[in-house]
């Protein structure tokens, strides 16, 4: 099944040239959801690409393909043959194969119609378009014997040619010639009735109801045209009643009987149609055997180079008897380098069976032909068979009726095989009768198995009997029959023949009748031959002679008659009147007898048809007695005149003699030129077909010509797309051929090298000047000769930069034809890109080396680059950074004011400044101050951020150092002040006079300053014990040798410096007031040492006086012996040993050391 | 004057002179003192004595002297901080009793130590 649930059609559509506009037209009245598949076949040149589907796809909405090999058909579905190809179908599918067959036997649209009838059979649909010549006429012919639909075109506008429409209707095989618009219309309509059908048919589409009827429709067909088809095979006959049934769309079989009872035409429709097909290759083989074995020998022997062997097949049909025969010759000629010419005239009165016999060109598998023959003779085309060249050659074909027009002459072979036997004994005996005129003496004539010479035994000799093989008998003197009296004879053969045979009857009884009182009579014709005697009664007048049998008049009329009879048919003749001559007499067995001689032309309606009737009328017996009397009267006269009239007719006879021969000859002549016209027809057919041909050419031309103005328009189109592209792209271009000869080049290139119109043609080595580019040349031959591409910078004189890239020239045939240059200025582009680059350059130099972190991010914080200072800030490499966002590396504290920030830059675009934490990977934060701003792209639109980042954790750093310093200060300048109030209120408390105290608390004051003035030289780091021993001792430096210190070097961190301090000034102001610096012989021994106990350093100090007055102990503790004593200890965390010894104060003091950082 | 005597004050000092000053003057105001110069002496008094009323001075030898404030609190003891750095330099929990500015007058110790002791109108 093609198609799913619907009836298929399958149209082919064949169209040569004008066929473009008929297309148009069909695809625009059509509608798209036909449920019908279209198959476009044109004459197309093979050199040539079609547009044909692109041009049919815009009046159409269905789809438009270029049928391709194996394309199962489609419904609603168009598809195009391809050119250079022929397209065929079998089992729903395309076949394409490819090269089309030469031009002379290419009929593409024949070849898919027939293939298109056989594969679609009732489905199939043709129609042949515009177009000349014959193509689609036989393929036409195959849709129409399997039963599909053809249409031709009627009406054709200015481009239409209707040679191709006109030959298909020729045929009479085309159910309707209508116009285009009209066909889309009718095809559905067609489709909408076999949808109705259907169902009558079995699965192979035959009819199921007609097989009962066949007996009945016989009948007709035998009553009709006298022809018994009983022999004929069942399924055969049903499938052509089917047929016509079909073309008349007539629903049932008992209504087709009556149509064709009420028809006559129709019978001859049926007959016709069953007589389709019927002849074959070496019909009845044996027969063809005994020709070759007896025949053809004989015709060739004796025969050389020159000569020629004329053989005439008449009633040929579609050709397979000549081209039967013209094997056997070839076969016989085989190796014979010196063969004679052999010509084989073919002939038919069915111009069509004619035109398809010319093709030589035959559906197999073919019948009746050996494999060896197939093999020698005939090459395979697809399903074809064509008959082989040499064969082809021999044989000539013309449209040529065996009765009505003369035959062919000086014949070595006459075939005619199957054809007499549809033809009435009248006719079967004319033919007979110009085969054997037709024939050369010694001749063959050639018949069917059921056909004879019976009645021309005179004329042809039985060589064959069983194969009816006979020889011209060269002693019947040839005749060639009258032709004017043909339109009669077929008359009578087409019109009803049994009302012919009736009147027959009537006749031949009222002649019998009527002999007894009418005149006996011949008629002869125009040679004298008698063709009709009127019976027995004319035998008294007839004299047969000695010799051969004769039915010449003059021969055989009695002597005495003769002279009367030949004078009277030549005055009828050549007066085409009746001429009666009275008073004959003959001697009839011993009686005298008078006759009258009637002597008249036959003419039908006026009209002579070269028939002359010879009467002869008794008019009594002669009286003896009164004759004798009469006699003796005039005996002396009647002698005289007797021998006068001997004499006379001695002399007519000569001239009558003369006159024949005269005759004869212009009769020769005649046949003679009736030959050479023949000849000269069959000439004219071989002519029509080489016309046909060079038709068939011209049609290829003008599709292709009609085509090539389409597509010139589109290249006219093309090409000025093209020249606009090159002028406003504004790339300098030139082309040059295999020469590096200028072919053609752009305006761009005026400017460049000042090219002018007139240098195309000019070497382009003469024209580089301008540009410097020596190696030019160099290079295009590079080009031509590895088909690579060269690319360069060229400078130009004044200074512009140019792109040069040459390429190799390639046709759209892929063939290198010279090298194209173009020239792109790239001046300015150039000096963009120095620049974009020198910016460049100085912005990685500002990034690399910033003093600042620089880091660029995403929208969503990525970082996209960062420089090495910004990687050194976070403490990670630009590779880890690079696969992180800002916020894996912020601070968590900063993280949230830092997010708002960036949320707001992102949104409006608003830069940002802030000071934040980054942690780095091992965990500590670095503190930055961190300036983000947004880059925007064309539009506005913030695309990235930028961050410049400064380290600040040094500046923090300081800041709170600062910040602790100043606190310390404030914090020790006010513990200083408490320490100097203390100093105040405890010296008044042991002043008695103020000058004592002021003195007193100036001392103090001044201890305390000076154990300063040390720590600030130290920047408060520590001093060394010695140092503070020597300065409280310094204002008794005038007794220094009553004084010692001894003691390694111990630093003192700043407070324990300055209790120390306060303590030696304590005892020494002691020493110097009371005690062994207060004589002048006292002495006083500092000393020191250090010691660790339980992992504390401890500083044991002794300060020893000797020497001095004696020591009274004090009553109250005084402030120094309360500052000593309590005061250390509270401080220093010291145990404090006081003791005033009479020999003199001495103080032990153990106490912790902090470590004093260096 | 008759309030403060009697009262046993805790001196946490450790600058001596400053220390052996302020024990006068809080003798003066009819009171007996103790004066330590280290936390740790310090803590050990305030737990092996029965103090009043206490005056610590912020920094000993660098260490802050808020453990005695705490384990004061815990007796219930009051106490004056007394501070060379002002108010910001204590820190807040500790920051709303009465406080010494240094240098300070023995009028101020006294008015600080009747505010400790809550005998003072908040004039």
């Amino acid at each position: 099944m093609l198609f799913d649930g619907a009836v298929p059609l399958v149209v082919g559509i064949g169209a040569s040239a004008g066929g473009l506009s008929a297309f148009k037209k069909f695809f625009a009245h059509m509608p798209a959801d036909n449920g019908m598949a279209f198959v476009l076949v044109q004459h197309l040149d093979p050199k040539h690409d079609s547009l044909l589907v692109g041009l049919i796809g815009a009046q159409t909405s269905m789809k438009v393909v270029e049928a391709r090999d194996g394309d199962q058909l489609s419904a609603n579905c168009v598809y195009v043959i391809p050119p250079n190809s022929t397209l065929t179908m079998k089992g729903g599918r395309l076949r394409m194969t490819r090269p089309a067959p030469p031009r002379e036997s290419r009929r593409p649209i024949d070849t898919f119609f027939t293939s298109l009838a056989e594969d679609q059979g009732e489905n199939a649909v043709c129609i042949v378009l515009s177009g000349t010549g014959t193509d689609g006429t036989l393929g036409l012919r195959a849709v129409k014997e399997n039963g599909g639909l053809t249409l031709a075109q009627a009406e054709f506008d200015h481009y239409g040619m209707s040679g191709m429409s006109d030959s298909a209707v020729a045929t009479g095989l085309v159910d309707q010639v209508m116009p285009v618009e009209a066909m889309p219309a009718r095809l559905i309509e067609y489709r909408a009735h076999m949808l109705d059908v259907a169902g009558e048919k079995d699965e192979n589409g035959t009819r199921t109801d007609t097989a009962e009827h066949l007996k009945a429709i016989s009948a007709i067909l035998r009553r009709g045209i006298s022809h018994d088809f009983g022999q004929y095979k069942q399924n055969t006959l049903v499938r052509r009643v089917q047929r016509r049934m079909q073309v008349l769309q007539i629903r049932t079989v008992p209504a087709f009987i009556t149509h064709l009872e009420q028809e006559p035409r129709e019978v001859e429709l049926l007959f016709r149609e069953i007589l389709i097909g019927v002849t074959q290759f070496f019909r009845d083989p044996f027969a063809f055997d005994a020709l070759a074995a007896t025949v053809i020998p004989k015709l060739l022997a004796n025969k050389q180079g020159g000569d020629q062997v004329r053989v005439w097949v008449a009633g040929c049909a579609t050709g397979e008897e000549v081209y039967s025969i013209a094997i056997l010759f070839a076969e016989a000629l085989a190796g014979n380098a010196n063969a004679p010419r052999v010509q084989i005239f073919g002939s038919d009165i069915d111009d069509r069976a004619i035109a398809r016999a010319r093709t030589g060109r035959y559906r197999g598998p073919l019948q009746g032909v050996s494999p060896e023959r197939l093999a020698r003779w005939f090459t395979p085309l697809e399903d074809d068979y064509c008959v082989a060249k040499e064969v082809r050659e021999m044989c000539v074909f013309s449209a040529h009726s065996l009765i009505k027009d003369p035959p062919f002459s000086k014949l070595h072979l006459v075939s005619c095989r199957n054809v007499m036997i549809y033809f009435d004994r009248d006719l079967q005996d004319r033919a007979i009768r110009n085969f054997h005129y037709a024939l050369a003496p010694g001749g063959f004539l050639f018949l069917g198995a059921s056909e004879g010479v019976t009645r021309g035994a005179s004329m042809f000799a039985t060589v064959d009997k069983k194969h009816r093989i006979f020889e011209r008998r060269n002693a019947a003197r040839p005749t060639l029959p009258d032709f004017p009296i043909a339109p009669e004879t077929r008359g009578a053969q087409d019109g009803g023949g049994s009302v012919r045979a009736t009147e027959d009857r009537i006749d031949k009884l009222a002649r019998r009748v009527m002999a007894k009182h009418s005149p006996a009579y011949v008629v002869v014709d125009q040679d004298s031959q008698i063709v009709r005697f009127s019976g027995g009664e004319c035998g008294p007048y007839l004299e047969p002679s000695a010799g051969v049998a004769t039915l010449d008049l003059f021969a055989i009329v009695r002597k005495s008659l003769r002279a009367a009879v030949r004078a009277a048919v030549h005055i009828a003749r050549t007066r085409h009147e009746a001429v009666v001559t009275e008073n004959l007499s003959v001697t009839v067995e011993g009686h005298r007898r008078m006759v009258t001689l009637i002597v008249e032309p036959l003419a039908d309606e006026g009209a002579e048809i070269g028939l002359t009737l010879v009467a002869f009328s008794d008019a009594g017996e002669v009286k003896t007695a009164s004759h004798h009397a009469k006699g003796a009267a005039h005996e002396g006269t009647d002698g005289d005149l007797e021998r006068e009239l001997t004499v006379t007719k001695a002399l007519l006879r000569g001239s009558i003699e003369e006159l024949e021969t005269t005759t004869e000859e212009m009769k020769s002549s005649n046949e003679e030129f009736q030959s050479v016209n023949e000849e000269l027809q069959a000439s004219n057919e071989e002519l029509e077909t080489a016309k046909e041909e060079m038709q068939s050419v011209n049609e290829e031309l003008r599709t292709i010509n009609s085509e090539m103005i389409d597509k010139n328009e589109q290249l006219v189109r093309l090409n000025s797309d093209l020249r606009n592209l090159l002028d406003s792209t504004q790339i300098a271009t030139i082309f040059l051929d295999n020469d590096l000869r200028i072919k053609s080049f752009t305006p761009g290139m005026v400017d460049l090298i000042h090219l002018r119109e007139s240098d195309q043609g000019r070497p382009i080595t003469e024209l580089v000047s301008r540009l410097n580019y020596p190696e030019l040349e160099q290079d295009a031959r590079n080009v031509l000769h590895t088909l690579g591409v060269v690319e360069r910078e060229v400078c130009s004189s004044d200074d512009n930069v140019l792109i040069m890239r040459m390429r190799p020239y390639r046709t759209v045939a892929n063939v290198v034809d010279g090298v194209v240059i173009t020239f792109v200025d790239v001046t300015a582009s150039t000096v963009l890109q120095a620049a974009l680059k020198e910016s460049e350059r100085r912005l990685t130099a500002i990034v690399q080396q910033a003093t600042a972190g620089l880091a660029e991010t995403d929208l969503d914080g990525r970082f996209t680059l960062v420089n090495p200072l910004f990687c050194e800030i976070v403490g990670r490499t630009e590779e880890e950074l690079l696969g992180l966002r800002m916020h894996n590396i912020t601070h968590p504290d900063d993280l949230a004011h830092n997010a708002g920030l960036f949320t707001r830059l992102i949104t409006d675009g608003t830069g940002f400044e802030l000071e934040k934490r980054y942690v780095r990977p091992d965990g500590s934060a670095v503190w930055v101050h961190k300036s983000m701003s947004p880059i925007v792209d064309a539009e506005g639109k913030v695309r990235r951020a930028l961050a410049i980042v400064v380290e600040i954790t040094a500046q923090r750093l300081a800041e709170a150092h600062r910040e602790l310093l100043l606190h310390e200060l404030s914090h020790r300048v006010k513990n200083t002040l408490a320490t100097v109030q203390s100093i105040a209120a405890q010296t008044a408390q042991s002043a008695t006079t103020v000058n004592g105290y002021r003195d007193a608390f100036m001392a103090r004051l001044i201890a305390l300053s000076a154990t300063h003035n040390l720590l600030q030289v130290s920047a408060w780091r520590g001093v060394v014990l010695r140092d503070v021993v020597a300065t409280e001792l310094a204002p008794y430096e005038a007794d220094a040798v009553r004084w010692t210190l001894t003691g390694g070097d111990v630093l003192l961190e700043p407070d324990t410096a300055v209790a120390f301090g306060m303590v030696v000034h304590e005892l020494s102001t002691n020493a110097a007031k009371y005690g062994a610096l207060s004589n002048e012989q006292g002495r006083v021994a500092v000393s020191w040492t250090m010691s660790t106990k339980d992992g504390e350093r401890r500083l044991h100090f002794v300060w020893r006086e000797s020497g001095g007055p004696p020591v009274k102990a004090a009553g109250r503790k005084g402030f120094g012996t309360r500052l000593i004593t309590d005061g250390l200890a509270l401080q220093l965390d010291a145990t404090i040993d006081l003791e005033f010894a009479s020999e003199g104060v001495r103080c032990t003091i153990d106490v912790p050391l902090k470590e004093v950082e260096p | 004057m008759s309030a403060l005597k009697g009262r046993h004050v805790l001196i946490v000092e450790d600058e001596m002179i400053v220390a052996l000053d302020l024990s006068d003057t809080v003798e003066r105001l009819g009171c007996t003192a103790a004066v330590v110069g280290r936390v740790g002496k310090a803590l050990e008094a305030a737990v092996t004595q029965r103090f009043d009323v206490a005056i610590l001075d912020l920094n000993l030898a660098g260490e802050a002297v808020y453990p005695v404030a705490d384990a004061l609190r815990e007796r219930e003891t009051p106490f004056v901080i007394a501070s060379g750095y002002g108010a910001d330099g204590i820190e807040a929990a500790y920051r709303d009793g009465p406080r010494l500015g240094k240098p300070y007058s023995p009028r101020e110790v006294e008015t600080a130590l009747l505010l400790a002791l809550g005998l003072a109108n908040d004039a």
